[in-house]
């Protein structure tokens, strides 16, 4: 009874606005848990702890507030506060599923979602039943991925002679043949080639729509060429070459070969409109500036947020749609506002917008399809001031960077061309967009996202508890070790427990 | 319903998991074939292009020979694209691999296998010679195949193709008691037809289909 008028009066006086939605409650976890796989390499969303309808807490989020509420201690503000928090509920299983919340912390599942559970590893307690096997189960096993990367990479078995010769070799030589045939199978048509494996990687990163194409495979009404994107994706997975260069490249890269033919992927000289690209040389940004990127997700919006969404997901994995990645700067120091006035400093939308919004504002400049019809039509409008300059940057120029974009706006939003350039990403404050995509290139959620990607196609399609160190160890070294060389990576890869024990 | 049932059941374990002693005079083992459990659950189905890719190599046919609705609808990269596994990015904007296999995968699966065989069974039969897997059979006039050591060699041809290992002996005897079974239901071009079917049993099995 006395604990019950205690929150009633906590509540009153205001101490229960302490324990409600708090984006940052998201970034003081992952502080105080940086080795948990929620959080190393990825981003927690807010139904770690909430509901489908924030504030509402799920099953963790009652354990950790009514643990506060008990405790008389405030929402933690750091992560020392939030380990002490986290400390007073350990040894609960908040979700009933059968595992204590630091066990999910530990192994990266939900505490509050009782159907997402850690996975235990099928050959702990696994015993040899002394039976002549094919394979030896639940170890690593040479002949078996043999096979596996002539099936996974090259797209085909291997004949029965080949296969009879490499289960003759010893030990040490099927440790070489295996690395002989993987680079073979990462040179084949099936692996780099135009619908390939790597080439079909790519497609929920550039989401292309077959109507519009332009050129090769043309559409029906074509006025796009897409597969420059894809080529420049490609070339930035192969032979060696940094992955992070789909995102900083000021370069595009031409496809030959295929149909039987060696597939190359070839830098070019970049080279305006020449290469098809219509951005500036000295602005561009890679994939994020590309003719299809501009032209499709920033389209003839003034402030460039389905882009950016579009960006974290496929370069971060991050899901800005299920709240994650929220890390807010300070409102005096990223100048948020309500720049295309739709509400936002609503507490309920600036709850995300104010992360959305400054990862934008280093996109102020650069227009997608905004005065196309003016530039086609020769009409001087706002920003156009004169067609005998387009394409410089005083002017307004379609897919180029553009100072005045934002004043074609400005009768329908006044104030919106008072938006910054300068924004913030990942909690870092960047001058401009080449410096918002290092920071995204060199992010560890990128380097995770990228090997995920891999992971997906050749192991499982989710990481599993008990593949998680080999997961993580992984991606790390694809940052330190491989630098950013996919096919280094995938050399490691296949010798990993997951990939190669039956 | 059968390719359907094998498909439930291949999730659960691994094929080609026993070890066979092979006979080196025959070609064949002395131990049955079972069937061991998959213990890392990391067994994966054979995408679309993995499926086209195998069945070109192991049939010696081009892609676009092994399967065509209609007659024209290539089965692999069109009509049964999305079935198999792959994704139909441009058109229906499926950027992702479906999360499970589709209802109509076995369906798609057998046609795509049956078609395949048919096409390399009537080649081989046409030039004998020349055969890929059914070589130099004999086939009688009224299309038996008499029992001798192409015969034999044909399946053997056929495991270590799709395979990559020798038929066990058991394996051999099921492959005759399937040339029995057609005969008994129909013995008008049992030879062919054994042909077909053979290479069907094997290309649609758990071990072929599951890696």
């Amino acid at each position: 009874m006395i604990r019950i008028a205690v929150i009633i009066l906590l509540s009153i006086l205001g101490w229960n606005s302490h324990l409600e939605a708090k984006p940052s409650g998201a970034r003081i976890f992952c502080e105080a848990n940086p080795d948990s796989p929620s959080c190393a390499g990825s981003a927690l969303s807010c139904d770690y702890c909430h509901a489908a309808e924030p504030p509402a807490f799920n099953e963790f989020g009652g354990c950790l507030s009514k643990g506060l509420i008990d405790n008389s201690i405030l929402f933690p503000s750091n992560s020392d506060q939030m380990k002490a928090a986290l400390a007073h509920i350990e040894n609960q299983d908040c979700d009933n599923d059968g595992y204590s919340n630091k066990l999910e912390i530990e192994l990266g599942t939900g505490p509050g979602d009782s159907l997402d559970t850690p996975t235990a590893d099928p050959c702990v307690g696994h015993e040899d039943s002394g039976e002549d096997s094919e394979y030896t189960l639940c170890e690593y096993d040479q002949d078996y991925v043999y096979k596996k990367i002539w099936i996974d990479f090259c797209g085909e078995s291997p004949t029965f002679d080949e296969y009879d010769k490499f289960k003759a070799l010893s030990e040490a030589n099927k440790t070489l043949g295996i690395e002989e045939q993987l680079d073979k199978c990462l040179d084949t048509e099936n692996w780099m080639g135009k619908n390939g494996v790597v080439w079909e990687i790519a497609h929920y990163k550039i989401r292309p729509v077959g109507s519009v194409k332009l050129g090769e495979d043309e559409g029906l009404v074509p006025i796009v060429d897409y597969y420059d994107d894809y080529n420049l994706f490609l070339y930035s997975q192969i032979d060696g070459n940094d992955a992070r260069l789909h995102l900083l490249a000021d370069y595009t890269v031409s496809r030959s070969g295929g149909g039987g033919a060696p597939v190359r992927y070839t830098e070019q000289l970049p080279n305006r409109l020449v290469d098809g690209q219509v951005m500036q040389v000295e602005k561009r940004v890679g994939l994020l500036t590309s003719f299809w990127n501009l032209s499709f997700y920033l389209n003839y919006t003034p402030i460039a947020r389905v882009l950016v969404a579009q960006a974290f997901r496929a370069y971060t994995g991050i899901h800005m749609s299920k709240m994650q990645g929220l890390n807010p700067p300070p409102v005096e120091d990223s100048l948020y506002r309500d720049y295309d006035l739709k509400g936002l400093e609503r507490p309920e939308c600036a709850a995300c917008h104010t992360t959305i919004d400054p990862l934008t504002y280093p996109w102020r400049n650069y227009n997608g399809l905004t005065g196309t019809a003016d530039v086609l039509g020769g009409i001087n409008s706002p920003g156009l001031s004169s067609l005998s300059n387009l394409g410089t940057e005083e002017n307004l120029t379609p897919l180029s960077y553009s100072l005045p974009r934002l004043e074609y706006f400005e009768d329908r939003m006044p104030g919106v061309s008072e938006m910054p350039e300068a924004g913030y990403i990942m909690g870092q404050r960047v001058e401009n967009l080449y410096e918002w995509a290092e920071v995204m290139a060199n992010s560890d959620q990128f380097a995770a996202n990228t090997v995920k990607d891999y992971w997906r196609v050749l192991i499982s399609k989710e990481v599993r508890s008990y593949q998680q160190k080999e997961f993580q160890t992984l991606w790390r070294t694809f940052k330190t070790g491989h630098n950013y060389d996919v096919e280094a990576m995938l050399h490691d890869l296949v010798k990993t427990e997951a990939y190669g024990a039956p | 319903m059968h390719l359907k049932v094998l498909l439930i059941i291949a999730t659960m374990f691994l094929g080609s998991c026993k070890k066979v002693k092979t006979n080196e005079d025959s070609g064949s083992s002395a131990t049955s074939f079972d069937l061991v459990e998959a213990r890392k659950e990391n067994l994966k189905l054979k995408r679309v292009n993995q499926l086209t890719r195998s069945l070109s190599k192991i049939l010696a046919m081009n892609e676009n020979q092994l399967c065509l609705e209609l007659g024209k609808i290539p089965c692999t990269s069109q009509a049964h694209k999305v079935s198999l596994g792959g994704l139909a990015a441009y058109d229906n904007s499926q950027y992702e691999y479906n999360k499970e296999s589709t209802i109509t995968a076995p369906l798609a699966l057998d046609r795509l296998v049956l078609s395949a065989c048919n096409i390399r069974a009537s080649l081989d039969m046409v030039n004998p010679a020349q055969g890929v897997i059914y070589k130099n059979l004999d086939i009688t006039s009224d299309g038996r195949i008499t029992k001798d050591d192409n015969f034999k060699k044909s399946i053997q041809t056929l495991y270590q193709r799709a395979f990559l290992r020798n038929p066990t002996a058991s394996e051999y005897t099921a492959m005759e008691n399937l040339y029995v079974d057609i005969y008994d239901k129909n013995s008008i071009g049992v030879g062919r037809n054994w042909a077909v079917l053979s290479c069907y049993t094997v290309l649609s099995s758990i071990e072929f289909i599951f890696y």
